[in-house]
């Protein structure tokens, strides 16, 4: 063992966290990382608030009577569930936060290309949610996440604009920072990062960041198109003044069946870091899972037709949609394949971030598969807006796309905070999460393959026993999700400092010291490996 | 020493021995190589933001920024072109698209189009001046942009109020409510096909119908082109004021370049939007 040399330790060193504590160096901060922290307290909250309104119907659901509120509320609540979580947490969570993070670190660069913009898109993303909950608090809305014309035109009350112009904004500052991230990882890499070096998550945030900039204008247009129609009465969708409600649906899902690839991907990135670390090895097939990223991210543009089997559009239109949408399969498959090559032989560690990855492989695989049932057009007609539909995308929104975030925060926290967590409570909480998970999702399955519609609050009391078991299931998904608040806020104060690199990972992000200076390095470095070089740095271990 | 140092115990032992030094660069037994590289090399010093490496650099991600910013403005326009088209190419909107587009006021469309093409023009002509270091006729090239943009926007005021006086606002005042005085709010005059006498109520209303829905498009469209007109002048006037401070110079007048992609990614849309909705008569 050679002398230590000596590095002051985190409480006198100076960090992005502790160079300055005003609260406008924090509101006017331009720094990436603390624009990245001001994000993630923002999503948690939405989160919160949304996982409020599900907690909420799940409650309404024990009874099949629904006697706990009207009718209207009911519908109230599904779509506050459904506005908060879509467009106010999934839709900004990974990238916004750990995106925002760690695209400088993994590259070398000191910020992003543009760090005002970044900023901006903070604000933007702030106001339009604090739009979609004052329409909350003011009285709600009945339209479903989904905003389908003529719900959200003719027969919905005034919150609709309000929800509307916060969603519009929201989607701006997606746009600012899919541009943002495209940038700085075209411009911005250090010397030697070639783009066959660079980290499995970059790719998955540059797919990411395509979507955002091709997908959420579309959006954009067709939402703003309904506040015109409500607001100037000039609707493009509205039958009655000569429209087509179903162009609004093509325009809808144009975006919002990518969005759920928006959702996916960052949530494969972390994965693929995750488990190259924690299973010593370098991912399986580099080249291949790079590649799916994007292959997911073109081909996912061309399937928004698959929720519209029902409605009036060709046979022949419905095949080609159909087939698409099989297709997105492949890709998804291949990173599936690859990561459990990659474990393979490894020598694997169950840390916290490892459980959340191999919950996330497991659950996404089921929410994969069944989402072949759900394209194959004979199937879809008996499981459409059933609540196989319902377990099918929660299986991968929240066990693809929401356990990937976890694994992400849990494994960057070192690096983000300076702290340890409790490694007990982590896979404590993580294990929690999955098994609640799947008592809450999986009766679903059966529900809707029954025939239970969504998106309503009685039913025949023969399904009441699943349901109660879904609520079950939700209790205990809720006691996984609010642990990680207690033991992580404990870890800021209580934690053992983390050193610059616990987990032994590759990437420059952990070359730097945790929490990182303002700059992030303290000099410029350069890449002259590839990523994942497990084998190098530690040969023939275990 | 690795397996010391990925000992498991290292996350949850009580020994308070994990410090900031356990990473492999402290420790100097890096496997990872990153090699050291100071970047005081660059010139410029006042014109590169603190986190780009050199004026090279910060000048690609600009230009590239607004590109890809353009993109998104594409896909934005384009959603709206893709819905007129899915009704232009029916049948039933064919000959009401062509009869509600005579309507319009071509002779302003026309003039229109010629200022935003020459502003386009003077837009360059301004970048070239940087380019040569020409301060004064770099300012001078601004403002006339702002000139001829602000000409169009004012066009543009004359023309909807034209049309409003002709009857060509689409909406129902009260269109929930299905109303046969409400009609007369939309009713456009030129050409016999809205008005033909011979034909049955149900027929001109059918045609109305349709025609309306041409106007929401022309409504759409120009509102949406005059606010990027109006975002544009407000950026041109931010660039007449640092040009006339004399900022822009040969080696650093960006700003006036991406602004003029977006300017011209305005004028462009135009091109599309003149055909689309007053040549279709």
């Amino acid at each position: 063992m050679t002398t230590v040399p000596y590095i002051p330790s985190y409480e006198t060193r100076e960090t992005y966290l502790n160079s300055r504590y005003s609260v406008a160096s924090w509101l006017l901060t331009k720094d990436h990382k603390r624009i990245a922290i001001l994000y993630m307290l923002s999503i948690s909250f939405f989160f919160l608030l949304g996982g409020a309104a599900a907690t909420i119907m799940r409650i309404e659901l024990m009874n099949p009577h629904g006697y706990l509120m009207s009718d209207d509320v009911y519908n109230k609540m599904f779509t506050t569930h459904g506005v908060m979580m879509v467009f106010f947490f999934l839709i900004p969570s990974i990238p916004a936060t750990l995106g925002n993070f760690l695209i400088p670190l993994m590259i070398g660069a000191k910020d992003l290309a543009f760090p005002k913009v970044n900023l901006l898109s903070w604000y933007l993303y702030i106001i339009g949610g604090l739009m979609a909950f004052t329409a909350l608090v003011a009285g709600g809305i009945d339209t479903g996440w989904t905003f389908y014309t003529p719900y959200s035109t003719t027969y919905a009350n005034g919150w609709v604009t309000l929800t509307l112009t916060g969603i519009f904004l929201n989607g701006f500052s997606s746009i600012l920072t899919g541009l943002n991230f495209l940038v700085t990882i075209h411009k911005m890499r250090a010397p030697g990062l070639t783009w066959f070096r660079m980290p499995l998550f970059l790719w998955s945030m540059y797919a990411t960041s395509v979507i955002f900039i091709l997908g959420t204008p579309v959006v954009a247009i067709a939402l703003l198109l309904v506040i015109f129609e409500r607001v100037f009465g000039i609707g493009i969708f509205n039958p009655q003044l000569g429209g087509d409600p179903i162009l609004f649906q093509h325009m809808f899902w144009f975006y919002s069946h990518p969005a759920v690839y928006i959702m996916i991907l960052p949530s494969m990135g972390v994965v693929s870091e995750i488990i190259a670390c924690f299973s010593r090895k370098k991912i399986f097939g580099y080249e291949m899972v790079a590649f799916s990223s994007l292959a997911i991210a073109v081909i996912g543009f061309l399937v928004w037709g698959h929720h519209m089997f029902l409605t009036g559009q060709s046979v022949y239109s419905g095949m080609v949609f159909s087939v698409l949408s099989f297709l997105v399969g492949i890709p998804s498959a291949i990173k599936v394949f690859n990561w459990t090559a990659t474990m393979y032989k490894g020598s694997i560690d169950l840390k916290t971030p490892m459980l959340y990855a191999l919950g996330f492989i497991g659950l996404f695989t089921l929410g994969g598969l069944t989402g072949l049932f759900l394209s194959t057009m004979g199937m879809d007609i008996h499981l459409h807006d059933t609540y196989f539909i319902i377990a099918h995308f929660h299986y991968i929104m929240v066990g693809g796309a929401l356990m990937g975030y976890l694994g992400g925060i849990h494994f960057w926290w070192p690096k983000i905070t300076g702290k340890l967590y409790n490694e007990w409570w982590g896979r404590f909480a993580a294990f929690t999460l999955f098994l609640g998970f799947n008592v809450t999702f999986f009766p679903q399955f059966v529900l809707g393959y029954l025939g239970m519609p969504r998106r309503y609050h009685t039913y025949p009391e023969e399904f009441q026993l699943l349901n109660v078991l879904s609520t079950a299931g939700a209790s205990i998904m809720a006691v996984g999700y609010i642990l990680p608040l207690f033991y992580l806020t404990w870890s800021l104060k209580y934690g053992k400092s983390a050193g610059r690199n616990p987990y032994r990972a590759t990437g420059l992000e952990w070359q730097t010291e945790s929490p990182p200076i303002t700059e992030n390095f303290e000099v410029a470095p350069i890449v002259t490996h590839e990523a994942y070089d497990y084998a190098e740095m530690e040969p023939a271990h275990v | 020493m690795s397996e010391e140092l990925y000992d498991s115990n290292i996350l949850t032992s009580g020994t308070g021995a994990v410090g900031d030094d356990t990473g492999p660069l402290a420790r100097g037994t890096n496997p990872h190589p990153i090699a050291v590289e100071h970047d005081h090399t660059h010139g410029h010093h006042g014109l590169v933001a603190h986190h780009f490496s050199d004026l090279a650099q910060q000048r690609e991600s600009g230009t590239l920024g607004m590109w890809i910013f353009l993109a998104t403005e594409v896909m934005f326009i384009g959603a709206i072109f893709v819905a007129y088209f899915t009704y232009r190419v029916r049948h039933e909107f064919f000959a009401a698209f062509r009869h509600g587009s005579e309507n319009l006021l071509m002779v302003i469309g026309f003039v229109n189009t010629l200022l935003l093409l020459t502003s386009s023009l003077t837009v360059v002509l301004a970048i070239r001046a940087a380019q040569l270091g020409n301060k004064k006729w770099v300012f001078r090239h601004l403002i006339l942009t702002m000139i001829l943009g602000a000409g169009f926007f004012g066009f543009k005021v004359v023309e909807y109020r034209a049309d409003y006086n002709e009857h060509l606002w689409p909406a129902w005042p009260n269109w929930t409510k299905d109303t046969p005085e409400d009609a007369k709010y939309f009713l456009p005059e030129k050409g016999p096909y809205f008005t033909d006498k011979s034909l049955s109520v149900e027929e001109l209303n059918s045609r109305l119908d349709h025609a309306r829905l041409f106007y929401r498009f022309y409504y759409s469209l120009t509102g949406l082109h005059a606010f990027h007109m109006l975002v544009g002048l407000g950026i041109f006037a931010f660039l007449a004021v640092q040009a006339h401070r004399g900022k822009y110079t040969p080696e650093s007048h960006q700003q006036v370049e991406i602004c003029g992609l977006y300017w011209h990614f305005v004028d462009i849309v135009w091109i599309f939007l003149f055909p689309l909705l007053y040549l279709v008569r």
